[in-house]
This record gives C-alpha cells, structure tokens and sequence, in this order.
C-alpha cells in the first residue's frame, strides 16, 4: 500500500504526463514558465536516444517527417525500458502499430528499423559462452558458428541499398546475416542466399561438416545442385567468413 | 588522486587509458548503462575495473516515484554490483517513471509528509534489496511541486529517518540556490551533514537571467569550487569526490586540471586526517 496520498500521486503523475503531452496540468505551487523546462529536458533525451540509434531511418525520412514520429512516438509512447539506450527497440513496435500512413509511404520503414536496432543489440549484446573447437580437418570437420550473430529477413533490401534509392519494386525476399566478431566486437552483416540463410540456420542448432550442412538445407528446398559441383565455392566461403569472425576454429 | 574520482564515459575513448597523471582514486559508471553489455563495452569496463576501484550512480531507480519499485531493475542493478563487486550505490533523491513510462530525467519529488514517508519506506527495501547502503543525490530542480515544507526540511527529515546516505552534490546546491533564490550557504549549514558519504562537483550553464540548467557540459566555475571549499570544511571526515562531466567532453587533460584542483583543495581540509 502507497503511503502517497492521492493528491501527492496526482501531483507527481501531472508533472510527468504533461513533460509527455504537453496538456496544460494543473499543478500546485509551481514556479511559472520552468515546467516547460523539464518537458525540453525529456524530449530532448528521447529525441536524442532516437536519432543516435536511427540515424539512416532519420535520413530516409524528410525532416519534418522524422520530427513528427520523433513528436508522436513522444508524445503517444509509454517508455519502458529502464535503460535509455534500448529504449530506441521500441519505435519499431510504435511504428508497426501506430504510424500505418508512413508505412504505406515508406515499406521499407520497418525491415530498416529493424536492421539498425539489430546493429546496436548484437553490438551490445552479453557475451555469449564461445565453444571450444579443434578443427583438424576443415573440408570434413564440424564448423562452429559463432553464437553471436542473428540471421534476418527482409521485404526490402534495407541491408544493401541507400534506402532512399529503394523503390517498391525492391519487394522481395532478402537475407541478411549479422554478427559481432570475438576480437575487436565488430558488427558485420552479409547478404545471405535464401540457400545460405537455410544452411547458416542449421548451423545455429549444431555443428555441421561443410558437406552435410549442404545436403540438409538442400533436402528443405527446391535446389537439387550436387555439393560436389559447390563444394569449391561454398569452402571459399567459409573460409573468409571464418577470416571475418563468423566461425569458431 | 587520493580522494578524486572521475565519472566513466565512453566518449572519453582510448584517452582515459593513455592520458599521463590522469589517475583518479575510482571512477563511478551508471549501472543503466553497462549491465547486460557484453562485446567491446564489457571489454572496456574490465579494464577500467583493473585500474580503478568502481562507484556507480544510478539513473532509474525513481524513488520518489508513484508507481511501485521495479524489482526486475533491482535485481540487474544487484547482479551486475556483485558481478563487479562494487560497494558503492548511489542514485537521485527524485523520480523519473510515471504510469509506467520512463521520462529519462529527474523530476521533483513534492516536499510533503507523506512523500517522506513514501521515500524512506523505499530506501528500506532498497538497501534490504542490494544489501548495500544507499546513497541519495540532492537533485537540481527547476520548479517546486505542491510543496508543503521547505526543501531543506524534506531532505532533512527523509536523511534523519531512513538513515540513507547523503550525495552532496555541490553544483546542484548551487544550481537550487540560484534558481529558487536562497543562499547555498546557508543550505549548507543547515543541511543534517552527517550522512555524508559522496561528494559530486560538476558544471553547468545558465540560460536566461533566472535560470541555470544542471548540464554537466562545462567546467566548475569560481563560486562552485568556493561553495565546495566552504562545504567540506564542514564534515569531520574525507569523503570521496567526483568531477562529472556528461557533454561538451573537453581533452581529458582539462578535466585532469579540474580533478587536481579538487584534489589540492580536499587534501588542504583533509591534511591531518589523511596523515592518519
């Protein structure tokens, strides 16, 4: 039980609702024209957290468009993360149910939403137990990923394109690939074949040989290239993944 | 230093590490900020905490808050405290959530009775929580809230009853003093000094002829190293210090200069006791 009277509570839930909506409280006691002062100081941590976290959402938008979900996401959003730097995650809810117009005129807000966050919370992300692996024999040996990493998919190439260039002929089915290395905790992202995503996805449940990844993803799907025709472009691949952090040796 | 701390921030970059003399005697981060980080932050913090004793000063615990204590957040503050063994936690005699909604700031807890008793009942869970002290920051603020007593007279009752730790930030006496129009010495005298456990010295930038914002993007000016010099005068016994600095991050030999200051005019008023 509270042991705040109801109109101490009040009081308190005015000041905080009006530094949100900006509707006129009224407030007891206060000193004129300094509550505007902690509705600046609010805005401006949010507005602040949003564009540090967004910043190529905030340059495909126009301006006043960027300043307008900015002020509504403000203005309509109850904050919940106690931690200010991921409290940014929940503009992409926001705009997914809130904001169908600019939906509509932008598709791709969403997919790029997504992939900026991704970027901060696989950069931010607690560190992940890394097995130990002896790997002898790279063509025959089980691969391990590195289980700090998350695999995406697109309707847009938000992962490839200035997304001002991008067009709703981009629609499709686009793959990405993100992952922090062990070494410098670098971010990277890769396109991904659907083909790829499927094996990377196998690969994220247990260690496979490079040969056996293949035959299952390729038993999923409608792809009926012989690994041995493959063989040498995907070891490539592997190979300079490995390079970039993507795999445990 | 031996009694000067600097607040962490990820902006200062490699420079913490390699700036000559800058050795703080600890230096304090915002459990907000760092628990559940893992990759190159983790990596950073590690090793900050070779080097330096760590404080920490918290962002969102709102204890003056309406809404009940959040007890997911206490349990990640008191992880990441005992995953770093850290004995120091200190937080902002104000309130920051509302109607489940975090507003990122620190708003004026109405001085009334029954917040009183709403604060110091909180402090008891707290400490019994994180099975720490808990050391509470007086706050700038721009307006009061449906106030019933003098600020003085809030702070001083909430410290007298729950017995909690006293952050003595000095910037915001000053700041308080200046915006609401009182003599920051006086406050000083008056304030039940006993429970002093941390002093925090920062700078701030004035905006219109009434009114200073709390920023913590500029150095400490003249009045505020006099205000720190008259406060610590007035406790029996040395109390870590930090320099804050959040904006307007300058070379970190600037803040070396400021931090030495502070240490010169603490280590003149601690002289007998530190020779102990």
């Amino acid at each position: 039980m509270s042991m705040l009277s109801k109109h101490t509570h009040q009081q308190q839930a005015q000041l905080a609702a009006y530094c949100r909506d900006g509707e006129t409280p009224t407030l007891e006691g206060i000193t004129a024209g300094r509550i505007a002062t902690y509705r600046r100081l609010v805005f401006n941590n949010v507005r602040d957290a949003l564009d540090r976290s967004y910043p190529l959402a905030k340059n495909a938008l126009r301006t006043k468009e960027w300043a307008v979900l900015v002020n509504d996401f403000f203005e309509q959003h109850r904050c919940a993360h106690p931690q200010i730097w991921r409290m940014p995650e929940e503009l992409i809810g926001f705009v997914e149910h809130n904001q169908a117009s600019l939906k509509v005129k932008h598709p791709f807000i969403i997919d790029l939403l997504t992939f900026e966050w991704k970027e901060i919370e696989l950069h931010m992300m607690p560190n992940k137990s890394i097995p130990k692996v002896a790997c002898k024999d790279p063509r025959k040996d089980a691969w391990v990923l590195n289980p700090e990493h998350e695999i995406m998919r697109f309707s847009y190439p938000v992962h490839q394109k200035n997304a001002r260039m991008i067009t709703p002929s981009d629609q499709g089915d686009y793959h990405c690939l993100g992952f922090r290395d062990q070494t410098e905790g670098k971010v990277h992202f890769i396109n991904l074949t659907p083909l790829l995503a499927n094996i990377l996805e196998l690969l994220a449940e247990a260690a496979l040989p490079i040969e056996t990844a293949y035959n299952k993803a390729t038993a999923q799907s409608d792809v009926s290239t012989a690994y041995s025709d493959v063989a040498p472009a995907l070891f490539t691949f592997y190979e300079k993944m490995q390079v970039k952090g993507l795999f445990i040796r | 230093m031996q009694h000067v701390g600097l607040g962490y921030r990820k902006d200062f970059g490699e420079a913490f590490f390699e700036t000559p003399g800058l050795e703080p005697a600890f230096v304090e981060v915002a459990p907000e900020n760092w628990f559940g980080v893992g990759g190159y932050w983790r990596k950073q913090l590690e090793r900050v905490a070779e080097r330096y004793p760590i404080y920490t000063h918290g962002l969102s615990l709102s204890i003056g808050s309406p809404d009940p204590l959040d007890r997911s957040l206490l349990r990640n503050i008191k992880t990441f405290l005992d995953d770093w063994e850290i004995d120091v936690y200190s937080e902002h005699l104000s309130y920051s959530q509302v109607d489940n909604a975090h507003l990122y700031d620190l708003l004026p807890i109405p001085f009334r009775k029954d917040a009183i008793a709403h604060v110091v009942d909180r402090i008891d869970q707290v400490q019994n929580f994180l099975g720490r002290p808990l050391i509470l920051e007086i706050v700038s603020y721009y307006t009061p809230l449906a106030a019933e007593m003098t600020e003085l007279e809030f702070i001083n009752e909430i410290l007298q009853q729950s017995g909690c730790g006293l952050l003595f930030d000095i910037n915001n006496i000053y700041v308080n003093a200046f915006n609401h129009g009182y003599d920051a010495k006086a406050f000083i005298d008056g304030l039940h000094k006993k429970n002093v456990r941390y002093i925090h010295m920062a700078g701030h930038e004035q905006v219109a002829d009434d009114l200073i914002i709390d920023t913590h993007g500029e150095a400490i000016i003249n009045p505020v190293y006099d205000l720190y010099a008259y406060a610590i005068q007035q406790l029996d016994a040395p109390v870590p210090i930090l320099l804050e600095r959040d904006f307007n991050i300058p070379e970190l030999d600037a803040l070396k200069m400021e931090m030495q200051q502070l240490e010169a005019i603490a280590q003149a008023q601690w002289k007998h006791v530190d020779a102990e």
